[in-house]
């Protein structure tokens, strides 16, 4: 005895289309009739595709002994929704098959009733492997998807390591964080020996079959067991079809790896001036959808951890995913993308603006972005520095030279600010090219003094000196800062003018001490 | 993204210049020299008894500050890290020589270009190493990928040499700490 579940299955059988009756998928037959509405036992009906077979199909329907109706030929033929509706209503199939010979397809059921009875039949779904792999090639994994929610009456759902499910309509993963999915995928994780493994959700059974190859794991392929169903038959018909369904997945892998590979090569090119001409940005850039006939404005994003916490993991797609939005909000476009352990923001301006308002634009578009993300990871500093921005997007590997010296020159500024702009990082600009040998002695000749001094006496002479150019020279809010009285610190500021030999009435000097101090703080 | 730099073995550099002119004759240019044999005294003992030696050139920088001064866009840095001078773009400004903090470029005389190691880019095309590398009698030079983890743990400076790392220069540097063994002792 054979069900329609089964020898569809089989070939040529695999390829019929399923009009209608599929919920009697179960039926079993022992026979196959050509044409005859005479029955004596369980039996599939062969029709030939014709107009008189339409006519005649509700009465056939209504025979008790026919399990199920196959209807043969090359010609079109159109059914009518009622008889379709008739076929639903018995719940008995009717399938249409491209065969034309009745005699082969009789001789095809023989041969798998009688693997059936010498028990065999797992030959039979092993030859399925094959035709999933032909429809994967020939029609893709969406196709495939459908063809097995098809053949096995109900819904499945493709889901990946992330429990992101595969979107047909979209031919892409969607992030759905169902409760459901993640208690599944908790339970999963006890027992994940196998090919499959069985999930009790309250009075419902999942079967969660497991996406592999080797040890690489892709996802799941989840499929409720409901009652009455031959699911052993079920089961052979997913585990048969996995492997197209891997092969299908570990392709994919393969070209989004070739493609992000090919991307970042563009990216680092075009930060690095390897790119030859200003038409081969643009053309290269369309491969992606980026216009870089747009100006753009170039920011370097550093994430720390905050000195307390011993050790994080950073999940930066999300963190791209904000930033995405944040400059989306703004109705601009972006690239983001990791480099050398910073996140690299292109943000593609079209506004026409001047070179000030621009500037000013960033950021605040930046300040934004640096809130955002220190809001959304508590435990990170977040900096973004801010290259300037030149007329042609081949000299984008300036704006991103500057925007790293920005960001490192930062550090060193008596104001600290998590956004810092090239332009407006002052002195240590100048201070960046100068040979560290010539830095160090021009400190050690305006500082070294004091510096032994302090070292001598266990005094804080630099400490006084460091905070009063912090608070730009104000003599009460450095003594607040310092503790002390502000008349102690007049008497300090005094001798600080007698040890350096300087007048900090006089800008000169003020600049020599305090061009000291930021080299001072560029060395350490 | 590989980054190749140099691995200096400072306790095996013998000081011995074989880099030094392996590299001019390479290159071929009158007067200078891509590559420097630097000496610097001992951590141990500053009284002048004892030098450590290391080679430097270009440190093809993660950061090329050179390639940022350029006013024409002569520099770039190839995808396995190489900074490179396009000497057909190069107009002789000396731009790049005043912002590299390791004074790795010099003006050619010849050429009146900018010229600095290449970390012998046709060679490497070719398949062999650098002429640097291969003319070093006691292996004291190497080329590696210095974002290879295996490469993480050897230092980004040397006692005695102030490194700018504004630029994050690609060189890395192998000190062994080995006792001398005296033959007389047993």
């Amino acid at each position: 005895m054979l069900t329609l579940q089964e020898i569809i299955s089989a070939s040529p059988f695999h390829h019929a289309e399923i009009i209608g009756g599929w919920e009697g998928k179960e039926r079993h037959f022992t026979t196959i009739q050509n044409n005859s509405i005479r029955l004596e036992e369980p039996s599939l009906v062969l029709l030939p595709k014709s107009v008189s077979t339409v006519i005649q199909l509700n009465e056939y329907l209504s025979v008790p002994y026919v399990q199920g109706i196959l209807i043969y030929g090359n010609e079109d033929l159109f059914i009518p929704t009622t008889t379709i509706d008739a076929a639903d209503t018995y719940k008995k199939p009717v399938l249409l098959i491209n065969e034309t010979n009745p005699d082969s397809i009789i001789q095809k059921f023989a041969d798998l009733q009688h693997l059936k009875t010498s028990g065999l039949y797992h030959y039979v779904w092993e030859r399925s492997t094959s035709y999933w792999l032909q429809l994967m090639n020939d029609r893709g994994l969406a196709w495939v998807l459908h063809r097995l929610r098809l053949f096995l009456g109900q819904e499945i759902l493709l889901v990946n390591k992330e429990l992101q499910i595969f979107s047909i309509d979209e031919g892409n993963w969607t992030s759905v964080h169902e409760p459901f999915l993640n208690s599944i995928a908790n339970q999963h994780v006890t027992n994940n020996q196998g090919t499959f493994s069985l999930i009790k959700r309250g009075a419902d059974d999942y079967l969660l079959f497991q996406l592999h190859s080797g040890e690489k794991h892709f996802g799941y392929i989840l499929f409720q067991e409901l009652p009455g169903m031959m699911i052993d038959i079920s089961i052979e018909q997913i585990t048969h079809a996995l492997p197209a369904i891997v092969t299908y997945l570990m392709k994919e892998e393969a070209v989004m790896e070739a493609h992000r590979s090919y991307k970042q090569h563009f990216l680092y090119n075009l930060l690095y001036n390897n790119l030859e001409s200003e038409q081969g940005l643009i053309s290269q850039g369309n491969q992606w959808g980026w216009d870089f006939t747009i100006p753009t404005q170039l920011m370097v994003m550093r994430l720390n951890a905050k000195s307390d916490i011993p050790k994080l993991t950073i999940d930066l797609e999300a963190i791209i995913r904000k930033i995405r939005s944040l400059v989306s909000s703004a109705f601009l476009q972006a690239i983001i993308f990791p480099i050398q352990g910073n996140i690299v923001i292109i943000v593609f301006d079209n506004r026409d603006n001047t070179p000030k308002k621009r500037k000013e634009f960033m950021i605040s578009l930046a300040n934004k972005i640096q809130k955002e993300i220190e809001y959304a990871q508590p435990n990170m500093e977040c900096h973004i520095g801010l290259g300037r921005h030149y007329p042609s997007n081949m000299e984008l590997f300036r704006s991103f030279y500057e925007a790293k010296v920005a960001l490192e020159l930062g550090k060193f500024e008596t104001k600290k600010n998590s956004v810092r702009h090239f332009e407006d990082i002052g002195i240590a600009r100048l201070l960046s090219n100068i040979h560290n040998d010539l830095l160090h002695e021009y400190y050690q000749e305006t500082l070294g003094e004091l510096i032994l001094l302090d070292e001598t006496n266990d005094d804080f002479y630099l400490e006084t000196l460091e905070v009063f150019f912090y608070n730009n020279g104000d003599i009460n809010q450095t003594a607040e800062h310092l503790y002390i009285h502000p008349n102690t610190l007049r008497k300090r500021l005094k001798r600080l003018e007698s040890i350096l030999n300087i007048d900090f009435n006089q800008l000169d000097d003020m600049l020599k001490i305090f061009v000291a101090i930021k080299i001072m703080k560029m060395l350490k | 993204m590989k980054q190749l730099g140099f691995l200096v073995h400072t306790e095996k550099c013998l000081g011995c210049r074989s880099c030094e002119f392996s590299c001019k004759n390479e290159h071929g240019h009158e007067g200078s020299f891509r590559r420097k044999i630097h000496s610097i005294e001992d951590e141990e003992s500053k009284k002048g008894h004892s030098f450590h030696h290391f080679s430097m050139a270009c440190n093809h920088c993660e950061n090329p500050a050179c390639m940022a001064a350029c006013p024409e866009g002569a520099i770039k840095k190839k995808p396995n890290g190489v900074v490179l001078i396009d000497k057909a773009k190069c107009s002789g400004c000396g731009k790049c020589e005043t912002a590299c903090p390791f004074d790795a470029i010099k003006m050619n005389p010849l050429t009146a270009k900018a010229d600095k190691c290449d970390m012998c880019y046709e060679r490497q095309l070719q398949g062999k190493t650098t002429i640097c590398v291969s003319a070093c009698p006691v292996t004291a030079l190497e080329i590696i990928d210095i974002n290879d983890p295996k490469y993480s743990h050897y230092d980004k400076a040397i006692y005695g040499y102030e490194m700018k790392k504004m630029t994050n220069p690609s060189i890395r540097f192998h000190k062994i700490k080995v006792d001398i063994q005296h033959f007389w002792c047993r």
